[in-house]
């Protein structure tokens, strides 16, 4: 059921980057749907009254119920590259910015038509 | 309280927040909603057992809302310009429940929650300690198991930073001659 609901979160990033017109609000809407993906591939791999995948010694390795950690790595991975993409975005919005004088993507379009 | 319980107020809130990220028309406002939903993410992600995550994404979030305040303050723009034609609120909800309907036979192949299929992981949990010599188990897969998947984040996040620099250089040096 909390996959649902983040998939309701990938929902709102889908209908932001088709209905926004601001650049700015367009990445905002690419990071609400990174958020969204993040938190259900986690949820996905989450062991009921699962523990961290930490070993110590106070982890009795007998009863061990750990978290699976494959998909937390992949998200390690996912989350940095997501704000990498964002970074890119930003440096062309602020080219866009310089070219057309506008962040808005119809007055863009009705400039240099 | 039960890990679930939590857990649903937390994606609620995330949910909630990030609609106000996209209605809201101040920018700003906008861009810290995003971060707060991010914010919301870490905390979650403590819930779900996986306080790597939890740091990363806490620091990565602050970076993001950083950049995006850097660019909001560098182009000048704080508000978004009203258009004629919005979609109704009546239309937006449609979307959002059609949306969630078609996902439903997602669900009867995806395992219940709280029950993983742990078919790769079984190995990584058993022998990971042993093979690998760390006790974080997320490390040994990173850095061990999965170490090309680390190398392909680092050529990305290499390619990403290249790129922005090529674009902020070249508007530096734009700047210059239209001055001189």
């Amino acid at each position: 059921m909390i996959q649902y609901f983040s998939i309701m979160l990938i929902a709102i990033g889908i209908y932001g980057l088709l209905s926004q017109k601001n650049l700015v609000k367009l990445i905002v809407s690419l990071n609400i749907m990174e958020l969204g993906v993040n938190i259900f591939i986690i949820s996905i791999g989450y062991v009921a009254d699962g523990k961290v995948p930490i070993l110590s010694p106070i982890v009795n390795k007998s009863s061990m119920n750990f978290v699976d950690p494959l998909p937390q790595a992949l998200v390690l991975t996912a989350i940095v590259i997501g704000v990498g993409v964002t970074a890119l975005a930003l440096s062309l919005v602020l080219k866009v910015k310089e070219s057309y004088g506008t962040i808005e993507l119809d007055e863009i379009r009705g400039d240099n038509a | 309280m039960p890990v679930e319980g939590w857990l649903y107020f937390i994606v609620s809130f995330m949910i909630f927040a990030s609609i106000i990220a996209l209605e809201l028309k101040d920018l700003l406002s906008s861009v810290v909603s995003v971060g707060v939903t991010g914010l919301a993410l870490a905390v979650a992600f403590i819930f779900l057992q996986a306080p790597d995550l939890a740091l990363v994404q806490f620091v990565y979030e602050i970076i993001s809302v950083i950049i995006l305040i850097m660019l909001l303050k560098a182009t000048g723009e704080r508000l978004e310009k009203e258009k004629e034609g919005r979609l109704s609120l009546s239309f937006k909800l449609l979307f959002l429940v059609l949306i969630s309907i078609m996902v439903i036979p997602l669900f009867s192949v995806l395992p219940e929650f709280g029950k993983p299929l742990l078919d790769v992981s079984k190995k990584y949990l058993a022998n990971g300690a042993t093979e690998t010599g760390s006790a974080n188990l997320v490390t040994s897969v990173i850095l061990d198991y999965r170490a090309y998947d680390t190398l392909g984040e680092a050529t990305v996040i290499f390619v990403s930073i290249l790129g922005a620099v090529t674009l902020l250089s070249k508007r530096k040096k734009h700047e210059g001659d239209s001055n001189g």
